[in-house]
């Protein structure tokens, strides 16, 4: 029993062992991956025409009332050569301070937290939403090939892929506020109402007002969505596997959900993996048109307004997302695909 | 085969990648152009310039706002240096703020008008600004200088206005930021600006508070007695204390180093410098701040160091903030105060903030402690929201009833659909400021005045305000507004000259200065060419000014250069920090 035991133990360290030194080893290849970008992002930042100091004064300040303009750029480490300015910028990096944001004239760290919990919301909705109904479109269409119902979600997929998603968001507006007015304009709960936070009718107003850019962000994912897991089951089902499946005399259900799907399941969960960052990246367009403060929209105004600060800290964000991610998607590939085995070779 | 295939395309690839070189030279043809010294590029800036409610030219005029270029800041970006110009803006700024009111004005009428004969700036146009709003919304007067939040005090018919807005920041404190968007919360919650306040026709009067107001001969001694019984927003008192506690706390050291703050203090007021001093010395000295002087709790007596006509408005116009509610046992924190309280400001103003919530909302709601407003009106609108829409369709928010009121709109279609509107109504009048092509007056080929006046008769101004803005816009004389009450629309009919587009004036003007044209049509004198280089923000400029100047060499003998560049270098080029 006790060697029993113990012998499971060592098997579980043995096939566990070998994953977690592979991801300490991906993680420290990121950070010269991670430093190559910061300086990249760095320089392209600071070569950004102009001089940075007018995001931070307002330009018709007359000469006898301006700022102490060398103490200024002092302060917001504007001085000294590239190669200083650079590890000092890092140093304050590594500790935690990103620097101040010019239209926000607050610590960039007090003011991202607020803008990526907003558009998590708006994501997780729409993802949870899109892949759910993605799957079940896309093995359906894949069972059913060519029938009227694949036909139409092909059909809606190339409609869907081709219109941008402010046209999209235009277009339900002008359907679902102003022609029916069934749902609001735009911002994230109705400022007429006086709810209070937190309680249930700030919730159900939120909801509401989740909506239509939720539905947006969902078309658009769907319609790329449903083209993988249709084709990826497709795929699947040409294997011979399936064909002795069938030929076993299995149900129909059994071979597409328990044989056919699961192993689809293995490239839709690289795009899972890939969409992880998105998650916490608003898109500009649809949160610009309805009002909704989330990431996209201080991208947006960061872009507008040279806050050079919040572009920097915002882009290395999502590089280290992506890098996550892939990691992420590596890792469980070897979880999921009996096939790949990590760490072994090389 | 491939080898060779390969080293010809690379060639070619090559040869045309040299050949886009030789395309594009920036300055093929200038060899007879005026160079200008100090890396300098452009000869004029195309560009918009908002007006200050109190009218301030030394600041941007006065030859002293001129530093050599590269070196620093040079608010007078045209470099213009006149002795009339000069003696004029003294005049102005050494005027008597109270009785002395008819030679200010005379002197800028005077002023007015030798710019538009200098022409060291050519107005562009003046936009039309459109307040847009709910017509339920009655006795909602707007203008450039009395705009909504100070009008919605007198206003009814409605429980709860929404005014739409593009965003802010949060910022609800003077001295943070200059979006007009979170002025626009300052004056409700402050209620106009300080001890002296703009009325409805733009003319600057004892504000709300204050009871009566006096000044000594010299002008440097000014006192102010404030009315009993005025509350801030939270029940307590404002009194003289408040009114010191507020210069105190902007001449403040640490409000100078406070993340994000504006960090100038443009107050002029004797012992300022001995009171910053001594908090830097570490205990602030009240006493040495001689210029702040609290006779009782109603009386307070300053004494500036310079008596200017803009006294009023530069020291007195400052929201005056609760002491209780911005310090701790009597000390200052700024850095605590711009972290806790930025978004939640306590004021006497007619209206107090309920919620903000961040890229959203405000919610404001009628201070109950108010008593009436520079013309002693109470608001009787109940909530005040100021609420951030999306551009793309806050006129349908308008149609739909969602919002009551844009603001400031200049666009010709969000107008014209609210026109159409009968549930809609609007307010409009010229801006507050122009758009302009402001010359290097200093160096290069618009150093010549002719050839300053002559550019303003070779650009059709009607045509590109068309081009540029639509109908609503209008075509202006000189850096002036006609919101300000020294001049007006008669005046500048009778008195300025109108630049319109007329090639046979520019001919005149020019070979009278002896300016001849040359072989390529452009005209010449003493090896410069009348061709100029100007810099443009965005091609929103460029395009329509690209089309009036289209046959500028052949009509007009005058050859036009607009760039589109950046607008961060467009302001290093102007304000003379651009290093080359």
């Amino acid at each position: 029993m006790e060697n029993n035991k113990t012998n499971a133990l060592q098997e579980f360290f043995a096939s566990v062992i070998p994953i977690v030194k592979y991801i300490l080893k991906r993680l420290l290849y990121m950070i010269p991956v991670l430093l190559i970008m910061s300086l990249i992002i760095f320089l392209i930042v600071e070569n950004m025409p102009g001089d940075p100091i007018w995001a931070y004064i307002d330009p018709e300040t007359p000469m006898d009332r301006m700022p102490d303009l060398d103490l200024l750029r002092e302060q917001l480490g504007l001085v000294g050569p590239l190669h200083e300015r650079y590890g000092k910028w890092l140093m304050r990096v590594l500790q935690g301070d990103l620097g101040m944001s010019s239209v926000m004239r607050r610590p960039v760290v007090e003011v991202l937290p607020y803008y990526i919990k907003n558009s998590l919301l708006l994501n997780v909705f729409a993802f949870i939403l899109a892949f759910f109904i993605s799957i079940i479109v896309g093995i359906k269409s894949a069972v059913n090939r060519y029938s009227a119902f694949d036909n139409f979600w092909t059909v809606f997929s190339m409609f869907g892929i081709s219109m941008p998603s402010f046209f999209m968001a235009m277009l339900l507006i002008f359907f679902f506020v102003i022609i029916i007015p069934i749902f609001p304009f735009s911002g994230m709960i109705d400022p007429r109402a006086n709810h209070v936070v937190g309680s249930l009718p700030y919730y159900k107003d939120l909801a509401y007002h989740m909506v239509l850019p939720v539905a947006v962000t969902c078309l658009g994912l769907i319609s790329s969505l449903v083209r993988y897991v249709r084709n990826a089951m497709l795929e699947v089902l040409k294997q011979d596997y399936i064909r002795t499946a069938r030929s076993k005399g299995l149900k129909d259900k059994v071979v597409i959900y328990r044989h056919a799907f699961r192993n689809a399941l293995i490239p839709v969960l690289t795009l899972v993996g890939l969409y992880v960052p998105l998650l916490f990246g608003g898109s500009v367009l649809v949160e610009k048109i309805f009002a909704w403060p989330g990431v996209g929209n201080l991208l947006n105004t960061a872009y507008t307004q040279r806050d050079s600060q919040v572009i920097l800290a915002l882009t290395i964000f999502y590089s280290m997302l992506t890098l996550l991610a892939n990691l992420f998607v590596d890792v469980s590939y070897a979880l999921v695909d009996p096939r790949v085995r990590v760490g072994d070779g090389e | 085969m491939k080898k060779i295939l390969v080293l010809c395309l690379s060639l070619l690839l090559a040869t045309g990648l040299v050949g886009c070189d030789k395309k594009a030279p920036v300055t093929e043809g200038d060899t007879a152009t005026t160079t200008l010294p100090d890396g300098r590029i452009y000869n004029g800036f195309a560009m918009a310039t908002s007006l200050t409610p109190q009218f301030d030219g030394y600041s941007n005029w006065h030859s002293d706002m001129i530093q050599p270029f590269g070196e620093g800041t040079s608010s007078n970006g045209a470099r213009f240096v006149n002795e009339k110009n000069d003696e004029l803006l003294m005049e102005m700024r050494n005027a008597n703020p109270l009785t002395g009111k008819d030679a200010y004005q005379a002197a800028y009428l005077e002023w007015v008008t030798l710019m538009n004969e200098e022409l060291p700036v050519i107005p562009l146009y003046a936009n039309d600004y459109h307040d847009l709003y709910n017509a339920k919304l009655e006795g909602f007067e707007t203008t450039p200088l009395w705009q909504w939040p100070e009008a919605i005090v007198s206003a009814t018919g409605l429980e709860t206005f929404v005014a739409g807005n593009t965003s802010f920041s949060g910022e609800f404190y003077e001295g943070w930021g200059n979006s007009a968007y979170d002025n626009n919360i300052r004056k409700l919650v402050f209620g106009g600006t300080g001890l002296m306040s703009v009325t409805n026709t733009g003319d600057l009067d004892k504000n709300f508070f204050v009871d009566e107001y006096s000044t000594s001969e010299d002008m440097k001694t000014w006192n102010f007695k404030l009315k009993e019984g005025i509350k801030f927003s939270d029940g307590v008192e404002l009194t003289a204390n408040d009114v010191a506690f507020t210069y105190y706390f902007y001449s403040d050291p640490t409000f100078a180093s406070a993340s994000g703050s504006d960090a100038y203090v443009p107050i002029n007021l004797v012992g300022q410098d001995a009171y910053t001093a001594s908090c830097e010395a570490g205990a602030c000295d009240t006493a040495a701040f001689t210029g702040v002087n609290v006779i009782n709790d109603y009386e307070i007596e300053f004494t500036v160091n310079e008596a200017l006509f803009t006294t009023a408005s530069t020291d007195f116009s400052r929201y005056i903030i609760p002491a209780h509610y911005n310090s701790v046992d009597g000390v200052i924190n700024v850095e605590d105060v711009k972290a806790n309280l930025i978004s939640k400001p306590i004021g006497a103003g007619p209206y107090k903030i309920t919620e903000y919530v961040e890229g959203q909302f405000v919610r404001l709601a009628i201070n109950e402690y108010f008593t009436g407003d520079i013309h002693g009106d109470v608001p009787t609108i109940e909530n005040v929201i100021v609420q951030v829409v999306p551009d793309e369709t806050s006129i349908d928010m308008l149609i739909a009833g969602e919002i009551d009121l844009l603001a400031g709109m200049v666009q010709e279609d969000v107008i014209d659909a609210a026109k159409a509107d009968s549930n809609l109504t609007f307010n409009n009048y010229p801006r507050h400021g122009y758009g302009h092509i402001t010359f290097q007056t200093d160096e290069g080929i618009t150093r010549h005045t002719a050839i300053r006046q002559a550019i303003g008769y070779a650009l059709d101004r009607e045509t590109f305000v068309g081009l540029f803005l639509g109908s609503y816009g209008s075509v202006t004389q000189g850096p002036y507004s006609t919101n300000y009450w020294m001049i007006d629309d008669a005046w500048v009919e009778e008195n300025l000259t109108n630049y319109s587009y007329d090639p046979a004036k520019v001919s005149e003007i020019l070979e009278a200065d002896g300016w001849v044209k040359g072989t390529d049509g452009v005209y010449a004198k003493d090896g410069e060419r009348a061709s100029v280089n100007i810099a443009c923000g965005s091609t929103d400029w460029t395009d329509p000014l690209n089309i009036i100047t289209a046959n500028s060499i052949e009509e007009t003998g005058i050859e036009f250069k607009f760039n589109s560049i950046d607008f961060a270098v467009l302001q290093d080029h102007y304000y003379g920090i651009y290093k080359g």
